[in-house]
């Protein structure tokens, strides 16, 4: 199997509430996700906010336990690796490059820090392998000595990649990379983590609600809504033909800037459900276009399609294909 | 011909204390009724500074200078905080970005609604309730009554930002100011949000000025454009036009950094901007946008013109339009 990272069925179950009096109520961030995502490929993971994304990335990065399932790396449970071993082979870029940076340490600090943890060489190698990570990210070394709020966020996020990579990770699970950023700042961060991708042969899990930049650079793209993948796909299979009406919707609200086309009415109802409450049945049907009776009752299970899967009760009946 | 909202040369001066900051630096444009204006441009372009200068919601220490600043027969550009308290909900109104730091989180989404209602005419409460919840029905809200008495956190951030665009009509103003109403939504809502405003526009005839940073809202929605690099406009025109024939290398330089499904290649390296925005603390002279463009040539030092092509088309830039013309097709091919 060439799956670097697998999840099998993985739940994220968090108690929520519980003021005075009141009971404590289950919120399934995640609730049964299988994923796989092989070697030197890029996941992208897409979906509205409270969708659960993040908390993958979490799961992922082994740092929020998940509650049912389990998550494999290299076929190893991810649980069973110790912490350290752990970090050396995933890591994070995070969206928000003026928080994830502490303001009081060095640059050289802030990128040799996962050297420093894990008992790599010494001082003069550490120097060493800092400019190393400058010039990879295309940061001028000058700027070792320099402090976060001197970069722009631009380079600020070079800083966070340099840092990521610093250990050499296999993985590197980019949670919004940049959404904080300027369009023109946005497509150097692209660019650099697509010849990142090639030079190392690294594996993303990307992570954004800008399916134009999903599109760019995922091999495969996932679309979650409400803690569960609805369709996951080769990515050109799924742009080319989504199947699930909200791979549908999340396509179409897409802002190309074609001064030809108006703004596209998504026909999706205004609100996202309450994850404490979620619908029964398929947990998409209060806002899709294409209800049918069973689909407030059975959820749907994942019907095979292409090279991936769509969970929708329209693809469990051929012919009933939505336009 | 008089246009709803007329500003002419307004600059904007801030001292800090190592020099004068100059965000907006002599910006010229017009609205007409029903019209939309995008004003796109990066972070700190000065594009929202701009709609502040419009508003009078500057903060204290900055200076706002304007040969002309006129709302309807409203000339703004000498008027007191008590003549712009008359003028603001009222003739112009703003929807800000984010939702949830607009609304008074202490007062039920009613009171909000109702308070510049009453302000501004001379209505009783009951006559107020009554618009508040025919705005809340225009902008998409079901069972407005009920929600009169919610707070603004018992509400989705999709349903307070129609509550901003429902507050912002009360007083049925002529002009609408949005910075970034989209920006912290989910691209599903975005689209819904833009679409309403879009019609509520069209059904009131009122004139809409979108600042924005999303090039592809602008595309959607605009019907004349005005691209702001470090405090200037530097491009203007009818939003097709400027779409498809950028005469700025920056508002080139722009498009191309924005990946777009089926078009570019995939994996493929996607253009981008070199360089950093410059400082705007202290004297400037010649084209902003020199350091980072890659046709700059001497000249650029000494050029700072806004070159009217006519049609209100124009744009700043030493090259001559044939010269934009082939470079873009260059940087295309």
């Amino acid at each position: 199997m060439s799956a670097i990272l697998e999840t099998r069925d993985v739940e994220c179950v968090f108690q929520v509430g519980g003021g005075f009096l009141s009971k404590k109520r289950p919120l399934h961030a995640v609730n049964g996700v299988s994923l796989q995502v092989e070697k030197g490929s890029v996941l992208g993971l897409v979906g509205e906010s409270g969708c659960g994304k993040s908390t993958m990335a979490k799961m992922l990065l082994g740092l929020q336990e998940p509650t049912g399932g389990e998550v494999l790396f290299d076929g190893q449970p991810l649980s069973a690796m110790d912490r350290l071993a752990r970090a050396r082979r995933v890591q994070p870029i995070f969206q928000d490059p003026y928080s994830s940076l502490n303001p009081r340490k060095s640059i050289e600090d802030i990128v040799t820090l996962p050297l420093r943890v894990h008992k790599v060489g010494g001082p003069a190698e550490w120097r060493a392998r800092a400019a190393e990570m400058m010039d990879l990210v295309g940061l001028s070394r000058r700027y070792l000595s320099s402090y976060p709020s001197q970069l722009s966020g631009g380079q600020r996020q070079r800083v966070a990649i340099a840092r990521a990579l610093s250990m050499k990770p296999e993985v590197v699970i980019c949670d919004e990379p940049t959404s904080a950023l300027d369009v023109s700042v946005q497509s150097q961060i692209l660019n650099l983590l697509i010849d990142l991708r090639k030079e190392l042969g690294l594996t993303y899990v990307l992570i954004s609600h800008n399916l134009a930049v999903v599109e760019h650079i995922a091999s495969r793209v996932a679309v979650m809504y409400l803690g569960r993948i609805v369709e996951e796909k080769e990515t050109g299979a799924l742009f080319g033909n989504p199947e699930h009406p909200y791979t549908q919707a999340l396509l179409d609200s897409v802002l190309t800037p074609e001064p030809d086309k108006s703004v596209p009415d998504t026909q999706l109802g205004a609100t996202f459900p309450n994850p404490l409450d979620p619908p029964t049945g398929c947990r998409f049907h209060p806002r899709c276009p294409h209800v049918m009776p069973e689909c407030s009752t059975i959820p749907p299970a994942p019907v095979p399609s292409g090279d991936g899967f769509v969970e929708c009760h329209l693809r469990e009946k051929p012919g009933q294909a939505a336009a | 011909m008089s246009a709803l909202l007329e500003v002419i040369d307004l600059t904007v001066d801030i001292p800090l204390t190592d020099g004068v900051l100059h965000p907006v630096r002599g910006i010229s444009f017009s609205i007409e009724r029903g019209e939309t204006l995008c004003v796109v441009g990066e972070s700190g372009c000065g594009k929202s500074l701009t709609s502040l200068a419009i508003m009078g919601l500057l903060p204290k220490r900055a200076k706002r200078e304007a040969s002309v600043l006129r709302i309807g027969d409203v000339d703004i550009s000498k008027a007191s905080q008590r003549q712009m308290a008359n003028v603001r909900g009222n003739h112009m109104a703003m929807i800000f970005q984010e939702p949830m730091t607009s609304l008074n989180p202490a007062y039920t989404v009613g009171n909000q609604l109702e308070e510049a209602y009453l302000r501004h005419r001379s209505a009783s409460r009951q006559e107020a309730r009554e618009r508040a919840i025919y705005l809340l029905e225009k902008v998409g809200i079901t069972g407005a009554a009920e929600r009169l008495k919610q707070y603004p956190h018992q509400l989705s951030g999709g349903l307070r930002q129609r509550v901003m665009i429902a507050m912002a009509l009360m007083c049925g103003p002529g002009l609408i100011i949005a910075d970034e109403p989209t920006t912290a939504l989910d691209v599903t809502i975005q689209a819904q949000i833009l679409l309403l405003l879009a019609e509520l526009q069209r059904e009131f005839e009122m004139g809409l000025l979108l600042i924005t940073h999303d090039l592809g809202v602008v595309a959607r929605v605009a019907d004349r454009v005005a691209v702001m690099y470090a405090g200037q406009i530097v491009e203007q025109g009818a939003a097709k036009e400027v779409f498809e024939r950028p005469l700025h290398p920056y508002t080139r330089g722009l498009m191309g950094c924005i990946p777009i499904p089926g078009k570019t290649q995939r994996g493929g390296h996607l253009g981008s901007i070199p360089g950093l925005v410059p400082s705007l603390v202290g004297d400037m002279h010649g084209c902003a946008f020199r350091d980072r463009c890659s046709h700059a040539r001497a000249s650029c030092a000494e050029f700072d013109q806004l070159k009217d092509l006519g049609g209100g088309r124009a744009y700043r830039c030493v090259m001559s339009v044939e010269d934009a013309a082939e470079t873009a097709r260059e940087t295309v091919a």
